[in-house]
């Protein structure tokens, strides 16, 4: 492990069975997220992505190997740990405020105190204007921003997200991209992303994690050193495209024995 | 938009509603005279509008509203004070619900009120009686609403609270019942709606207090306009409470 890990895989593996089937979503996955680091994990469908996020954010038990928080193996949900998920979690009740201070009061931090933090962060998101708005007067990608306010704001060290963008339109997406990789910037955030889009992973990554299908194992970790800041204008260029292509071309390999079963 | 724009946007759907009802109102008026409907039958609207102020003054019709109201309040509280518990309980209790979930769907669709000669032979012929036929009859929708919104809270927001280390009372006091509220006022209205209902018609069968016992009163006196203009009233009451409870909705959505 290294010495800077703040999040490390080891050995991972995880069967589902019920009476009828063994299902092995996930077998012997090792890697780890550096501190201030990106790390994406990319895969095809089923490859056993949302299991690992389940796993490591403590929603999931009942695997062999290890997950390790700063060197401590994990028990459930980790309060070092932020969460932004694909489905719309924000409370509806609640004001953008609100869901924001929620994950505060819940910690028990001073009312003064989480109103300040929830403020600063929904201006880091660039929601400012728009705190005493309802998740129902917000659009999908504002409601995306609000969830990141929210994980932020506890100030977790890492910060994981599963496929956030994965229901909002490619525009959308591509701003929220721009908006995560100047959180990151600004905050040294250490974050891991599981996403479906390869474009997304190599314009926010400074390392993806490949996964192939079923059991979901790992083929292999790219680095992406392309330079930073990595605008959505950075995808126009051609190291670009080749870092697209040639993780294309893993996950096609990846899937092609399926495909050729069908 | 302009506050008093707004506000006149706003006017315009009562106003609308108003007008259509006096418009309804003047037409049975004018069939009634040219003789197109039946005046045994159905009492001018003018009649029975005047006989208002005779029903207040006669026959106490604002005590009669009150015993009426009050047996519905607390009707509706007993549903929603057994009733959101018990939906809980099912939601919580997988075997339970699978068990009771069709039975209490039963129950909503039978007509309890026939239980009620049980009651008065077990509670006597009161107010006990009248309340607790009531909330029977009532409880079932707030059970089975409150078991649909808590199951129908997204799976987003359960993931939340359970990532954010919160206890099974946390969960369930900060994520799943504010989600099911929208659900479980809409099984208290329904919930209010029966509990009306069979107030209504106990009072009226059991010859026993409040506006029921009026309309049967005057009904069997033959005074057509002070009968319609009672049952006007008793509509007016379980509108008035059924507007209360949007009320307490979005009190309790403001204190979450």
């Amino acid at each position: 492990m290294s010495e800077d890990a703040a999040l490390s895989i080891r050995n991972l593996s995880k069967t589902f069975a019920d009476s009828a089937t063994t299902t092995v979503a996930l077998q012997s996955v090792n890697f780890d997220v550096t501190r201030n680091e990106l790390v994406s994990v990319i895969g095809p469908s089923g490859c056993g992505k949302s299991t690992l996020f389940n796993i490591i954010s403590g929603l999931t038990g009942d695997y062999s190997g290890d997950v390790l928080i700063g060197g401590q193996p994990i028990s459930g949900p980790h309060p070092d740990v932020g969460m932004v998920f694909q489905e719309d979690s924000t409370l509806p009740w609640r004001s953008a405020l609100g869901n924001v201070t929620f994950a505060l009061e819940v910690r028990g931090v001073p009312k003064k105190e989480r109103v300040e933090r929830a403020r600063h962060f929904l201006d880091v998101v660039g929601l400012s204007g728009f705190e005493q708005h309802r998740p129902a007067e917000l659009s999908g990608g504002m409601r995306q921003r609000v969830a990141i306010a929210r994980a932020l704001a506890f100030q977790p060290k890492i910060m994981l997200m599963d496929e956030p963008f994965a229901a909002l339109d490619e525009q959308t997406r591509f701003t929220l991209g721009d908006k995560v990789l100047e959180i990151h910037r600004q905050l040294q955030q250490t974050i891991l992303l599981v996403t479906h889009s390869i474009t997304e992973a190599v314009q926010l990554s400074d390392r993806i994690v490949v996964m192939s299908p079923r059991p979901g194992r790992l083929k292999r970790i790219v680095t992406v050193d392309l330079p930073r800041p990595r605008s959505s204008d950075s995808m126009k260029s051609p190291a670009f495209s080749k870092f697209v292509s040639q993780i294309w071309d893993d996950v096609r390999d990846a899937t092609a024995p399926v495909e050729a079963l069908k | 938009m302009r506050p008093w724009a707004t506000r006149l946007r706003a006017a315009v759907p009562p106003a609308f509603g108003a007008l259509s009802l006096i418009a309804f109102l003047a037409t049975v008026e004018m069939l009634l005279r040219v003789g197109v409907l039946n005046r045994f039958i159905v009492p001018f609207p003018s009649e029975a509008i005047l006989s208002i102020s005779r029903l207040f003054i006669d026959e106490h019709l604002a005590v009669r509203c009150i015993q009426t109201a009050s047996k519905i309040v607390v009707a509706v509280v007993i549903i929603a004070v057994v009733g959101i518990p018990i939906g809980t309980a099912l939601h919580t209790w997988v075997i339970a619900r699978r068990a009771y979930y069709s039975w209490f769907a039963g129950l909503a669709s039978a007509p309890l009120v026939i239980l009620y000669p049980l009651f008065l032979v077990l509670l006597g012929r009161g107010t006990g009686a009248i309340v607790l036929m009531a909330g029977i009859a009532g409880l079932t929708p707030v059970v089975l609403k409150t078991i649909e919104g808590l199951q129908s809270t997204p799976v987003g927001l359960v993931k939340l609270g359970k990532t954010m280390q919160l206890s099974n009372f946390g969960l369930f006091s900060k994520i799943l019942l504010p989600a099911a509220l929208p659900a479980i006022f809409s099984g208290l209205r329904i919930g209010l709606i029966y509990c009306t209902t069979n107030i209504i018609a106990l009072e009226f069968l059991i010859d026993f207090d409040g506006v029921g016992q009026l309309i049967n009163l005057l009904s069997y006196r033959y005074d057509l306009p002070g009968t319609y203009a009672a049952i006007a009233f008793a509509i007016l009451v379980c509108a008035t409470i059924l507007l209360a409870t949007d009320g307490a909705e979005r009190w309790v959505k403001r204190t979450l």
